[in-house]
């Protein structure tokens, strides 16, 4: 059974679009009509009568940044290791790396979610100016896992990757091909 | 590293492990989408949080005798009581 998780974590339990449309409100942009960013998160959850300060909503942005990171990466590596249905646990492992190799590689110098956080510890200690920042970090980074998840799925279904996990090839060398066609160096020591 | 930062970093890696399923991934592949993430760790900061929580009893391992840079990480059943506890999960 699972258990009661800390008071603070107000998010637990939500259903995701839920906490999609929470995020969201987050990156509203601020206008003349509109406070926008985080306070109007909090106004939003305070009209439905959930009162949060800021520092939970930090929290539930770390959580919910985290949840979407490695939740995407999951989806692909079962995605990707579901053509192989005959793999060995070993060879399931290693396309598994090949994956998260593939993912971290493309993510390269997007470096975004850590820093939101660093912002989110300046506005705490009072440099508000961070915030709108904060903000556009935010939108981009959605962009640009968003683009990364596609075009990884494009690329997993488009005709080399086809034509690998249909050859008559053993499933260590499709390891090698799919490793090969994705790395230049695949393999170089 | 501040000590906040090396808590979400900590939670990251539970995380990761919860979110991967069967996958267990090696520390390389471990520290790179940390990188990707924004963790601006190096990849012997994130072995050491790994031992910590292994330490918890958070994380074990499946180590290759011969190869133990190939040693693969999962996450316990603590560690997922951990995550729920948190609101992580």
């Amino acid at each position: 059974m699972r258990k009661e998780p800390r008071k603070d974590a107000w998010w637990f339990g939500m259903p995701e679009e839920r906490l999609d449309q929470i995020y969201k409100w987050s990156l509203v942009k601020p206008s003349e009509t509109c406070v926008g960013g985080v306070q109007f998160a909090l106004d939003q959850l305070a009209a439905d009568g959930l009162k949060i300060v800021d520092a939970q909503f930090s929290r539930f942005r770390s959580f919910y940044r985290a949840n979407c990171f490695w939740g995407s990466l999951g989806g692909l590596i079962s995605a990707v290791q579901e053509k192989m249905p005959n793999a060995t646990p070993e060879e399931l492992a290693k396309v598994g790396d090949v994956v998260m190799m593939a993912k971290a590689l493309s993510e390269e110098n997007t470096s975004d979610y850590v820093s939101v956080r660093s912002v989110e510890q300046a506005e705490r200690s009072g440099k508000t100016k961070a915030r709108q920042k904060d903000e556009e970090i935010g939108l981009r980074r959605i962009k640009e896992q968003r683009d990364t998840c596609k075009l990884f799925l494009k690329w997993a279904e488009d005709e080399k990757a086809k034509s690998v996990l249909a050859s008559g090839a053993t499933n260590s060398e499709k390891i090698e091909a799919l490793g090969r066609a994705m790395f230049p160096d695949w393999g170089e020591e | 590293m501040n000590a906040e930062m090396r808590a979400l970093l900590r939670n990251d890696i539970l995380m990761g492990l919860d979110r991967l399923g069967d996958y267990e991934p090696v520390l390389d592949a471990l520290h790179l989408n940390l990188r990707a993430m924004g963790h601006q760790s190096s990849r012997d900061e994130v072995k050491t949080e790994l031992r910590y929580l292994m330490d918890k009893g958070f994380v074990t391992t499946r180590e290759k005798e011969i190869s133990p840079e190939l040693t693969r990480y999962r996450i316990t059943a603590a560690g997922r009581d951990y995550l729920a506890k948190e609101g992580l999960a």
